[in-house]
């Protein structure tokens, strides 16, 4: 006498979808949304779906550079889709970045004017150049930043720098003249 | 009769529906379709007619659009319309299929994949246009939340940094751009580009800085008058209406003379064929200019130099020298000495023309006048080409060519409206009428003082400091801007000045014009992709097939950082990477002006209603504008002024002009003061007259271009719009004889058909509008054509490079096929003149990739295809993506025609895979003694659309041209293989 050996049926697969709000109450676009080894963007209008998660309780983290990331444990059954909101407020840090810019070739500092701008997903920080040549960031969250120059008369420069929490970096640009020719108005 | 033959006779008879009863008879179709045929003659018979422009190429060709109820029944050529006269070429033939086309885009769409990609299916998902607003607003708000409005104690937005960007359209009416133009304003930016960047930058560049006008210099129909051309584009197949006016000078005995590295339908009309090797064009023009100077100089206008061109003056504006001809310190004889060089053995070397095809060229077009220089993208996309364009133009000049009938430096520009799009600034580096946005804070101090000096009219303080130019130079540029930044703060509702006014040299400054210029195409991407640009709208354009680097381009619109609103007839390549997907609508579904490459201004009316959701663009901006702005607000992100107000309790910045005070209200000057209409918009960019507070504004126009193409009291019959007059018949026997058509509709400026002709009949503005100073205490006044070019003069640059000399030289292309010309001939834009891209390990060199590869455009597509490659009429004539090459170069490497080949360049080493066309339209070139293939790719294509194929913009080179920052598409190094 024989007996089939009874298998268990596969877990039908889940999902988990929501949107990411910041405060003001806009949505977050490009925010990572993540559940163990599954993870995805959210949209541009912050919408985000984390489909065929296996069953059962789930962390799931929501984060996007400037923001504070924030995690929610859910329980999700066989089969089920349950809609999850986020709400990221803006990240404050206590890290520093400051430092002067200086003409490459004469190495004086360049004292007129111009911007620095840390790259962020959604809105830039942006600072400005005083007549010392000097710029400063301040309450920077730790994190990796992508910083440029834009100053008139200069080639834009850029650099990546970490900064850790109370951490205050120092950074100087050396940046190269570049003619930019005007075209003629017609 | 054959499907081919079938489908041709269709074309033809959508041209002359009164031929639909011989179509039958001819084709022998079955009892169904004659049935099908019938009822469409029979709407056809009772339709209402409405006149329209074709919306592809810059030749302007009249319409005749019928409808019956609402439905579309028929588009045809317009038989009164004086420049095609009833005959449209295929493009235009095909028109009815673009606008009843099932695959276009109806509604707004939003992305549901967040990844993005080639191969990433966006996911669209419908939703409301309402959703699509709120959405972008909230982007835009979203991206400008830090950006700073406040520097020092000065008020204003940085015009470069700004994360908003824009870009297009040249398919766009006139009333769309310049509100397109104002609205990235509004947002503070100058962060838009659009079409002509790619293609004229350069031409507008040249000619601005040589004659005054950076536009064709004579018109369509004036062709006719023309005794010898020398053609450097294949108008054949490009604007093929325009070739029509050639074909007619032909036949009255007008020579031709065609250049091209292709021999292409234009060279099969030629009397003179050359075949040249592309990134050779401004040796070749430099041989012309020494062969008449030194071999004919019989043949200069030497009254025509001496009246009206600066060759009698040194180069410090010292003169006019008694003895020109021969002092060695005139403008004549240093471009002399500058020529010397390029002699037909030179030439030869370089180009690859042999000497005796280019002296009986050079003999041809030097002999016979007028003389005609036809020219688009074989001269303009060049790393050098605003030097060459402008040894075009100096040509010209010697031969005293320009100002008369039949003669000019005539650009064959390439999209429908691309003039009026150009004319409107949708360009990083010009506000309005060709006219630059403040650039510092030291000119917005003398713009408050030069709005002090005439305070009742300017809107200046009443008593405080005037204006004194510190040079003529300075005056000279002041003069020509600010009267347009004071026509834009009435028109746009700004302040721009300082606040109060009466101190301008020591009150902050409040500019609520963006400041400072943008960042022109290829750098606009780089931007993208560093992620200082957050927010981009892109509006029937289709950089990720049309720019060069295209992949460079798919890489930044990929950007996760990016939001991506693509408004379109069809999900192009670039809205394939869209965030959200604005349904557009053609030209007959909407009114509105557009100016042709002729600068004639035509006005086409709505003839039917768009489909689906489908707004009409003007209806669009409106909607967007007051939903951002409206976010914005809430947001506290305002114009710099209002930021002002708030920042200083009590303050209220306003003018006065006359007894009216002016308030800073966007809001109230949207879309025009005129009214909501396009007619509105019109009448505000093109007013003669404007009435405030009892005085007369200093200018009225908004671009001052087009000032009094709205004129109440020439035609009231028409409102004032003289965009709309449709009397083809001429107004005087002059206008008989040389097909100015002034009754047809309006020219810039102020209905002058021929730049530059002092005694045209009923002329505009007649004269040469070089508007510079020579040095900062001398300006030689107007009507002064420059052959020496002041702004293109930096006399701390390299022997070999032009711009040290303030005239052309040759330059080799970036990617040059021959180092010892590379070397000579250093090209504009290598390390000792670098300018922004492209990045050094994506330069070429003739080792690994030893063919020159040129771009080219068929009769039968357009542009990047957007359009036309969704149209099934038009694929069915041309496929598929190819690449020209000649027998020798298909047997070198193995190739049969019709064989899978790679096209690879370093900026795509993996190269795309296309069919060879193995054809003798293409040959082997002799450059500097060694033989050089070339290959030539259409640039239509791209993956969307009914026919797919992989873009050639994909391996082409994205250098620019420093003076015109457009990209060298047409010449890069390429490797072809059996793939």
């Amino acid at each position: 006498m024989t007996t089939e050996k009874l298998t268990s049926p596969p877990k039908a697969m889940s999902r988990i979808s929501g949107y990411i709000y910041v405060s003001d109450g806009s949505r977050l676009k490009g925010a990572k949304v993540a559940c163990g080894e599954t993870e995805t963007r959210t949209l541009a209008d912050g919408y985000f779906v984390l489909d065929a998660l296996v069953p059962g309780d789930l962390d799931v983290t929501a984060n996007l550079q400037g923001f504070k990331p924030e995690s929610k444990t859910i329980s999700l059954h066989e089969g089920e889709e349950i809609n999850l909101d986020f709400h990221l407020s803006k990240a404050k840090g206590t890290a520093g970045i400051h430092g002067y810019v200086y003409d490459a070739k004469s190495k004086k500092t360049v004292g007129k004017g111009g911007s620095i701008i840390i790259v962020l997903p959604i809105s830039n920080k942006y600072g400005s150049i005083d007549k010392d040549g000097y710029y400063e960031f301040t309450n920077l969250p730790a994190g990796t930043y992508k910083i440029l120059t834009s100053i008139q008369g200069y080639a834009d420069n850029n650099a990546t720098l970490k900064v850790n929490d109370a951490e205050t970096k120092e950074h100087n640009f050396f940046c190269k003249t570049q003619n930019i020719e005007e075209p003629p108005w017609g | 009769m054959d499907r081919r033959e079938f489908v041709k006779a269709v074309g033809a008879a959508s041209v002359a529906s009164f031929a639909l009863g011989d179509l039958i008879k001819l084709s022998g179709v079955k009892a169904s379709a004659v049935e099908a045929t019938s009822e469409k003659w029979d709407k056809y018979r009772v339709g209402q007619r409405t006149p329209s422009i074709c919306p592809y190429c810059a030749g302007g060709c009249g319409l005749i659009v019928t409808t019956l109820g609402g439905e579309l029944v028929e588009i045809e050529g317009d038989p009164i319309h004086p420049i095609n006269r009833g005959a449209l070429c295929s493009k235009a033939a095909a028109t009815f299929q673009l606008v009843s086309s099932d695959r276009r885009v109806l509604y707004p769409m939003k992305r549901t994949n967040p990844n993005k990609g080639k191969d990433e299916d966006p996911g669209w998902e419908q939703i409301t246009w309402d959703e699509a607003y709120q959405l972008i607003g909230e982007k835009v708000k979203d991206a400008l939340e830090d950006y700073p409005y406040k520097h020092g104690d000065d008020y204003y937005y940085n015009g470069k940094d700004n994360p908003i960007s824009w870009l297009g359209s040249s398919y766009w009416n006139n009333e769309e751009c310049y509100l397109g133009r104002k609205l990235i304003s509004l947002l503070g930016s100058n962060n838009v580009e659009h079409q002509a960047r790619k293609c004229h930058a350069s031409t507008v560049a040249a000619l601005a800085s040589t004659f005054g006008f950076g536009a064709m210099t004579n018109h369509i129909v004036d062709a006719k008058n023309s005794k010898c051309f020398l053609i450097v584009s294949n108008p054949a197949e490009s604007h093929t209406m325009e070739f029509k006016w050639v074909r007619a000078a032909i036949e009255d005995g007008a020579k031709v003379i065609v250049l091209d590295p292709r021999f292409n339908r234009t060279g099969s009309q030629a009397h003179i064929y050359a075949r040249y090797r592309s990134g050779g064009e401004a040796a070749i023009f430099l041989g012309l200019i020494r062969y008449v100077l030194y071999e004919h100089p019989e043949r200069i206008d030497e009254k025509f130099l001496e009246e009206r061109t600066n060759a009698p003056y040194t180069i410090d504006g010292t003169g006019p020298l008694m003895d020109w001809k021969t002092n060695p310190d005139s403008v004549f004889s240093k471009l002399k000495a500058l020529v010397d060089d390029y002699d037909p053995e030179e030439v030869e070397k370089i180009s690859g023309i042999k000497e005796a095809d280019f002296e009986q060229i050079a003999e041809t077009f030097s002999s016979i006048k007028p003389g005609n220089i036809y020219y688009s993208m074989g001269t303009t996309q060049h790393t050098n080409a605003t030097q060459t364009i402008r040894a075009q133009a100096i040509l010209q000049l010697i031969l005293g060519n320009m100002g008369k009938p039949g003669g000019g430096v005539n650009a064959l520009r390439g999209i429908s409206n691309v003039q009026g799009s150009t004319d409107m600034n949708l360009l990083s580096h010009l506000i309005m009428g060709y006219r630059a946005p403040p650039k510092t804070v030291d000119e917005i101090r003398r713009y408050q003082k030069w709005k002090n000096s005439d305070a009742e009219t300017r809107g200046g303080y009443s008593g405080g400091a005037t204006y004194t130019p510190p040079d003529k130079s300075t005056e000279q540029y002041d003069l020509r801007h600010f009267p347009t930044w004071n026509a834009l703060e009435y028109h746009w509702g700004l302040y721009v000045g300082t606040w109060p006014g009466n101190d301008p040299d020591n009150e902050p400054v409040v500019c609520d014009l963006p400041v400072g210029l943008g960042n022109p195409i290829v750098q606009l991407f780089r931007a993208v992709k560093d992620g200082t640009i957050k927010v981009m709208i892109c509006n029937g354009e289709n950089p990720a097939v049309s720019v060069a680097n295209a992949n460079l381009v798919r890489d930044a619109l990929s950007s996760e950082h990016l939001f991506l609103v693509v408004d379109e007839l069809f999900e192009t390549e670039t809205a394939h990477y869209a965030d959200i997907l604005l349904p557009g609508t053609t030209q007959v579904e909407r009114d509105g002006s557009i100016t042709n490459t002729g600068r004639w201004i035509q006005w086409r009316w709505k003839a039917v209603d768009p489909p689906g959701e489908c707004k009409p663009e003007l209806t669009y901006l409106t909607e967007l504008y007051q939903k951002i702005r409206a976010t914005l607000k809430s947001a506290g992100i305002k114009l710099p002024s209002e930021k002002y107000e708030d920042d200083n309790t009590g303050v209220d910045v306003k003018k006065t002009i006359g007894t009216e005070e002016i308030q800073n209200d966007p809001e109230a000057a949207w879309p025009s003061r005129f009214g909501d209409s396009a007619e509105g918009v019109y009448k505000e960019a093109g007013a003669k007259s404007i009435q405030v507070g009892g005085v007369t504004l200093p200018q009225s126009a908004a671009n001052v271009i087009y000032k009094n193409i709205y004129d109440l009291d020439l035609r009231p019959d028409l409102d004032g719009i003289l965009a709309k007059r449709r009397d083809p018949n001429p107004v005087d026997l002059e206008d008989a004889e040389y097909g100015y058509y002034k009754n047809w509709a309006v020219s810039w400026m102020v209905n002058q058909r021929i730049l530059y002709q002092k005694d045209e009949s009923k002329k505009g503005v007649d004269y040469f509008f070089t508007w510079f100073a020579i040095s900062p205490d001398k300006w030689l006044g107007y009507d002064k054509a420059a052959i020496f070019s002041k702004p293109l003069q930096k006399p701390g640059k390299a022997d070999t490079n032009p711009l040290k000399h303030g005239m052309p030289l040759h330059n080799e292309p970036l990617e040059s096929p021959d180092s010892a010309l590379a070397s000579k001939y250093p090209s504009m834009w290598d390390s000792r003149f670098k300018v922004g891209s492209p990045d050094e390990d994506l330069i070429g060199t003739p080792d690994d990739y030893p063919h020159v590869l040129t771009t080219f455009r068929l009769a039968e597509h357009m542009q990047a295809g957007a359009m036309t490659r969704n149209l099934p009429w038009l694929v069915e004539t041309h496929p598929s993506m190819f690449v020209e090459m000649s027998p020798e170069l298909a047997q070198d490497i193995g190739v049969s025609a019709g064989d899978d080949v790679l096209v690879k360049s370093a900026r795509k080493p993996d190269g795309i895979k296309v069919k060879a066309m193995v054809t003798d339209r293409m040959q082997p070139i002799t450059v500097n003694g060694k033989t050089v293939h070339e290959v030539a790719m259409p640039w239509h294509w791209g993956f969307k659309g009914i026919s797919t194929g992989p873009s050639a913009n994909e391996v082409t080179i994205d250098a620019v041209d420093v003076s015109a920052n457009i990209p060298e598409t047409k010449a890069c190094l390429v490797k072809v293989e059996k793939a």
